[in-house]
Order: C-alpha cells, then sequence, then structure tokens
C-alpha cells in the first residue's frame, strides 16, 4: 500500500497502454517512458504491463503503508528514502511507514515508480492507464492528489538480496542513440522513418528536417510535442483525409512547425505527416524537457528493428539477472 | 488554395514507422469502398504480428508488433487480398440529432457561407440533406468520422486552429462534417481546431459509456441524420 | 549457449558465496560446466592493497563480479577520498550487462582511498574502497553485515 502525501497534478497511474481499442477511438496511451517502466518492473520481477506511477511534475511525497520493494526509474529526481539518497535507476525494500520524496529531476522529465505486485486498479479495456482526457483508467479516470491510497497487487514474497537494493543501468546508457555529427550536447537524436507525404515536402524543407535542430515549445505534453524550427512547406497543399495516427508520428500542420504525436495523442488525424519516430525511440521523447533540442536521423526499417530488439534484449537481461537478486522469503510482500 | 483530395489511381501501403502501415484505398471516398475497409479491418485482426487495425476515411491503419511482424511482408500481403474484399451492406441503426445552426455555437456558418458565395440557409439545407454514415472511429472515443457531406461544400480546413466551445459542435473540415462529444462536466470549454463550427447539437447522448457494452453509442456504419432546430443569425 | 557471460559472473559469485567449486548445466544440447578457482585478490590501482593507513584500517570489497563504477554510471564521479558516508550508502556499483548490484558502506565512516580503476573489472572479494568506521565497535575487516 503506498500513500500520495504530496503530488503535483498530472502524475497518473500507467501500464504499457490499451491495444486492440483503435476501433473505438481509444489510442495505447501509456506510459509516456515505456522502457523505464519495463525497467523498474523487471527489477522487480513484475508483469511487464504491471501498473506504476509516472510522475511528471515535483515535488512528490509518498508513504509506504506496509513493507514492500519498490522501484525508480526514468528521470534522475534525487530520491530519498527517510532521507537516505538512492541511486537512479534503483530499486530497494522499503518498510511500512518508510517515505520517499523525489526532487524535480536533474536530468531527464519523467520518473517511474514501481512497487512488488504492480498497482492495484481496475482494467478498463485492457489495461490500466489513466486516459485522462477521457477520464477512464488508473485511478477513476484520474491523476493521483495527496491522501489517495494505492494497493499492490500480492507479489510472490522476496527479499533482495544486497540489503541496499539493486539496479538498472540507465537506458540512456545501455541503448545507444543513432549517431549525428551535428548535435550538440543535450540535444535528443530519434531515428526517424520517411512517412506518406515526405516526398510532398520541398527539398529545402526535407533538409532542414534532418539537419537542423527542433525545439521542444511549452506545448508539449502526454498528448504531443509541439516543435519549432524552420517551417516545413509542401509543394503543392491538398487536403488530407482523416485517418489513424500512432505515437511517434510527425504531423505537419499548415504552421509548417511539426509536432509529434505522443501516447495520448489522437487516434487519427488529418496533417500530413512528414515522418515518424521509432518505436525504439519514443522513450526519449518523453525525458526531452520543453527548452531542450531534438535532432531526427533518417532510418531504414531495418534499423529501427535492430533498435527494437536491442530495447528487448536490455529489457529481457536485466529481468533475467534481477532475478538472482532476489531470494524467496518467508514474510509476504505487498 | 487547393480544391480536393487526392484520388489514388491504384490502392497504396505506407509504412507508418516502424510499427504500423497504413493502406489507402484507390478512388474516391465511397460506401462501398468503406464497407470494404471494415471488412479489411476486420481480417486482418487475425493475421500474426498485427495487433490493432483502425479504419480511417478511405484508409485502413494496421498496427503491428515492432519485434514479430514483417511489415514488408505484410504491405504486399495486404495489396494481394484488398482485391478479394467485397463490399457488403451494413444497414446500421439511425441517430436523429437536432441542431442549431449559426448563432453563438456554430459561429463560422457566416464565413463558410460567404467562402461558399450563398446564404447560411443555402448552407443548412445543403448540411442537414443527407443521412451520415459512420464511417471510423475519430480522434478519441465519440460519435467517429461522418461520411456524406455534399461535396459542394467543401471547406478547407484553417491554416491556423481557433479556439471553439467544447460541446456537440456541428463542423466541416475538407470534405468531411463533424459531430462533437458533449460537454462532460469539469472537462475544457474550449479546444482548438481547424475545422469550422456551423451549428451545435445541445442535447446530445452520451457517445462513449464504459457502463456499457460495447461502449460506443454508434458503431461503424451505423448513420446520423441533422434536424434544422432554428437557423440563428 | 545457454546463458551470457553476465549471467555466468552471477553464477560464480553465487557459488562462491554457497562455497559449491563445480556445476555443470546442460539444456537442449548444450552444455555449461563452471569451475570456480581459488579466490584471488585483485592488487590496488595505486600499488599495495596491503598498504593500509591508520586512518583507513578497512576495505570495503566487492561482493559480486562484473565492472565496477565509483559512485553511479549516470552521475559524474564525485572524489571519493575523505567523503564521509552512511551505514548502508550506495558508494560505487557493479555492473553485470545492464544489471547494477551496489557496493555499500558497512557502517558510517569516511572513504579512503579508491582500491580500483573506475571501468575496471572486479570479482568476488576484489577491494574497491579504503574505509575509516567513525565507531571503533564497527565492521571487522570491511566486510559487510547484511541488513537482511
Amino acid at each position: 500500500m503506498i500513500e500520495i502525501l504530496e503530488t503535483p497534478p498530472l502524475n497518473a497511474i500507467q501500464d504499457l497502454g490499451r491495444l486492440g481499442y483503435r476501433c473505438h477511438g481509444v489510442g495505447r496511451g501509456g506510459a509516456m517512458d515505456r522502457v523505464a517502466l519495463a525497467a523498474a518492473n523487471a527489477l522487480l520481477g513484475n508483469d511487464e504491463n504491471a501498473a506504476g506511477i509516472e510522475l511528471q511534475l515535483f515535488p512528490v511525497r509518498v508513504r509506504f503503508a506496509g513493507d514492500t520493494v519498490f522501484a525508480l526509474t526514468g528521470a534522475d529526481c534525487e530520491a530519498r528514502l527517510d532521507g537516505r539518497l538512492l541511486p537512479p535507476w534503483w530499486a530497494m525494500s522499503a518498510q511500512a511507514g518508510q517515505e520517499l520524496v523525489l526532487s524535480p529531476p536533474r536530468q531527464g522529465l519523467r520518473a517511474y515508480l514501481a512497487v512488488a505486485g504492480g498497482i492495484d486498479v481496475p482494467e478498463v479495456m485492457g489495461s490500466r492507464s489513466t486516459q485522462m482526457r477521457d477520464g477512464f483508467g488508473g485511478l477513476d479516470g484520474r491523476a493521483l492528489a495527496a491522501g489517495d491510497r494505492l494497493a499492490a497487487f500480492p507479489a510472490p514474497a522476496f527479499a533482495l538480496r544486497d540489503g541496499a537494493g539493486l539496479g538498472a543501468l540507465p537506458a540512456s546508457l545501455a541503448l545507444a542513440a543513432a549517431d549525428c555529427p551535428q548535435a550538440q550536447p543535450g540535444e535528443t537524436v530519434l531515428r526517424v522513418i520517411q512517412a506518406a507525404e515526405y516526398e510532398q515536402f520541398d527539398a529545402a524543407s526535407q533538409a532542414a528536417l534532418w539537419q537542423t535542430p527542433w525545439k521542444v515549445t511549452a506545448q508539449s505534453n502526454r498528448q504531443g510535442y509541439r516543435l519549432a524550427g524552420v517551417a516545413l512547406q509542401r509543394l503543392e497543399p491538398v487536403e488530407m483525409r482523416s485517418h489513424g495516427i500512432v505515437p511517434g508520428v510527425i504531423q505537419v500542420p499548415p504552421s509548417g512547425q511539426p509536432i509529434i504525436q505522443l501516447a495520448d495523442g489522437n487516434s487519427a488525424g488529418g496533417y500530413p505527416k512528414i515522418g515518424v519516430v521509432i518505436e525504439a525511440d519514443l522513450w526519449r521523447i518523453a525525458q526531452a524537457a520543453p527548452g531542450s533540442a531534438l535532432r531526427f536521423v533518417s532510418c531504414t526499417l531495418e534499423e529501427a528493428r535492430t533498435a527494437e530488439r536491442a530495447v528487448a534484449a536490455y529489457l529481457g537481461t536485466l529481468r533475467r539477472l534481477a532475478g538472482y537478486c532476489r531470494l524467496p522469503s518467508l514474510g509476504k510482500v505487498a | 488554395m487547393n480544391t480536393g483530395v487526392v484520388v489514388l489511381a491504384e490502392p497504396r501501403v505506407s509504412l507508418c514507422g516502424s510499427a504500423a502501415l497504413l493502406l489507402d484505398a484507390e478512388g474516391p471516398m465511397t460506401l462501398p469502398t468503406q464497407e470494404r475497409i471494415w471488412r479489411l479491418g476486420d481480417r486482418v485482426r487475425d493475421w500474426e504480428g498485427v495487433v490493432d487495425a483502425q479504419p480511417g476515411m478511405n484508409s485502413l491503419l494496421i498496427v503491428l508488433d515492432p519485434l514479430e511482424a514483417d511489415p514488408q511482408a505484410l504491405s504486399a500481403r495486404l495489396l494481394d487480398v484488398w482485391p478479394t474484399i467485397e463490399a457488403g451492406r451494413i444497414r446500421g441503426r439511425l441517430l436523429e440529432v437536432g441542431v442549431v445552426y449559426g448563432g453563438e455555437g456554430g459561429q463560422d456558418l457566416p464565413d463558410v457561407a460567404a467562402y461558399h458565395r450563398c446564404t447560411p440557409q443555402e448552407i443548412v439545407a445543403l448540411h442537414a440533406a443527407p443521412e451520415y454514415v459512420v464511417f471510423a472511429p475519430s480522434v478519441s472515443p465519440g460519435f467517429g468520422y461522418l461520411f456524406g457531406l455534399d461535396p459542394r461544400l467543401f471547406t478547407p480546413r484553417r491554416k491556423v486552429p481557433v479556439m471553439r466551445p467544447v460541446g456537440g459542435g456541428v463542423s466541416i473540415g475538407g470534405g468531411q462534417s463533424n459531430l462533437g462529444k458533449p460537454y462532460v462536466e469539469g472537462g475544457p470549454t474550449m479546444n482548438p481546431t481547424g475545422w469550422h463550427v456551423i451549428g451545435c447539437a445541445p442535447r446530445l447522448p452520451a457517445p462513449f459509456d464504459l457502463a456499457k457494452d460495447p461502449p460506443n453509442l454508434l458503431s461503424l456504419g451505423d448513420r446520423i441524420r441533422f434536424r434544422v432546430d432554428r437557423i440563428e443569425a | 549457449m545457454i546463458l551470457e557471460p553476465a549471467e555466468i559472473m552471477s553464477l560464480v559469485a553465487h557459488m562462491r558465496r554457497v562455497g559449491v567449486a563445480e556445476i555443470e548445466l546442460e539444456e537442449a544440447g548444450s552444455a555449461l560446466r563452471v569451475v570456480v578457482p581459488e579466490q584471488a585478490i585483485a592488487p590496488a590501482v595505486d600499488g599495495t592493497a596491503a598498504a593500509t593507513t591508520v586512518a583507513a584500517p578497512y576495505v570495503i570489497a566487492a561482493e559480486a563480479c562484473g565492472f565496477f563504477q565509483p559512485g553511479h554510471p549516470a552521475r559524474a564521479a564525485a572524489p571519493a577520498r575523505g567523503r564521509r558516508v552512511e551505514a548502508g550508502e550506495v558508494v560505487g556499483t557493479i555492473a553485470a550487462g545492464p544489471l547494477l548490484r551496489p557496493v555499500a558502506a558497512p557502517a558510517a565512516g569516511t572513504l579512503g582511498r579508491l582500491l580500483c580503476a573506475a571501468g575496471g573489472r572486479v570479482d568476488h572479494g576484489t577491494p574497491l574502497f579504503e574505509f575509516a568506521p567513525h565507531s571503533p565497535s564497527s565492521p571487522d575487516s570491511g566486510k559487510r553485515k547484511d541488513t537482511r
């Protein structure tokens, strides 16, 4: 059981999202940084789709109402358990009554808190993710607030081999970003596959897509990131019919300033698509703060597949090795 | 300014990133073509590597498992199967919706009339004449994308989105018309849109209710008729 | 291959812990035999591991095998020497593949010299830090009390 003592708005329960409900206009939703949430669950031996808490705004304070094991991944937000500093991407035992305090991140944007067993909220359309726009999933379809008490599913009882916990090599170190010689330090490099309307853009716009930085504006959130940069123009603007879209689609509205649709993005749209950020790099966007810059690197389907396999291998190996660091215990966890 | 939508001579499958394909049907948007798209959507859901399918307007988005699926093989298979899919009439239920055209809830009606060089009354008559068919799920759970707008009412979307009230807005964008969800207590009251809002349906049933199975009030193939309750200046 | 190298390293550590010298695994036509040799103590980076001073009489040693990092791989390493640490504080990590095992302070105290290079390969028992506990009743030769 976790009790929320203090939280700004917009922090909510998420899992890996909804699949199979697009015929109702329901998109994937779920964690923005799926790799961080999956890594937290891997450290704990949870179901890979177990629900955790996505933390987007800080400071956050929670109290563990019972003995449990938790994992904290994603943004490095100087977490302290009863005052003791935790390393980033770390799992550790907590005793009943201990308090976990998270400060605004020094690196990254979104942190993920998972507990052994996963957060127990009802599944809605195959997922425990909070869909705030339509008010369903998660905890009553809303963001968390002080006073909320969250239960965890019962987990097989275990203790960590090391009292000091165990960690995961953060995804930013474990998973190589694409090569981009012109990228400045701190810029987020994303692999992009050309989309159906790429050829409709003029040569200067095509070149600008790959060669110039794209600033993440303040109008960036779980629905999408609005970018600022060179205005992208089509040779001959034609109306598009409304069509299904996926997280990662880079739409270009008539202003020429691109929008990347993300987890809570629309499931359909009518703007031309110049490219699509590959699935394996979407987590990088989740950690790119407003004011920072993105770089796009052209990518083939084969390269995308290789990147996707690297993510799966990272998470799979982490899960296996973390298993050696858990010992069965007589006590009941969660 | 442009005057229309690209009409393909041949069906086309394009990559939508590493884990989705978009099939664009050949020819203009028609009910028989859309019926084939719905049927193809039902068919591909069972294919290996496919995790979801979503009809669009004259198109089908196929969402793939990024690790298991072979997008190239699936593209070829889609193009093979598509011509064999036959249209089949799905005559869905009819929902009649009372609309107040113009006025505060339909503030773009005068501009749309001016664009088409006719009177607001003529726009309303053209808009309320046909029976619209729910062709595809929309951007979020709701009434879906509707087919049936008189081609004479084709109105390009705005270059710069504007803020318009949330709650039963009846709008035109390009060659499509749309019915917005009713206002939800506590939700946002305004919404950015590139569409032209020409009316408002003040009394609407909830289009999406999780207590029901299926949660959507209207399914693909269901129909909507707009009844002119009033035209305001 | 039944196990990846990182997994074998973890297995070896576990065998050491429970005192098993040899193990054989067979799976789907492949076999793996792991023999744990006599434990070797790696020399200190800056010379002699044994050259401890009065100020830092104990050694924090590795309890896992893998690649050692003082501090944490995602954070710029602060100089260890002279740093005051709390009991149980994570002062370094040992990476086996993507998994990080903690190197924790056995008691409240002060870190002395770093005895292993950052990124260096370590084994069970490899000395990592010199350590001076604050209280004289503190641990036996830097061996961490398991908090479990």
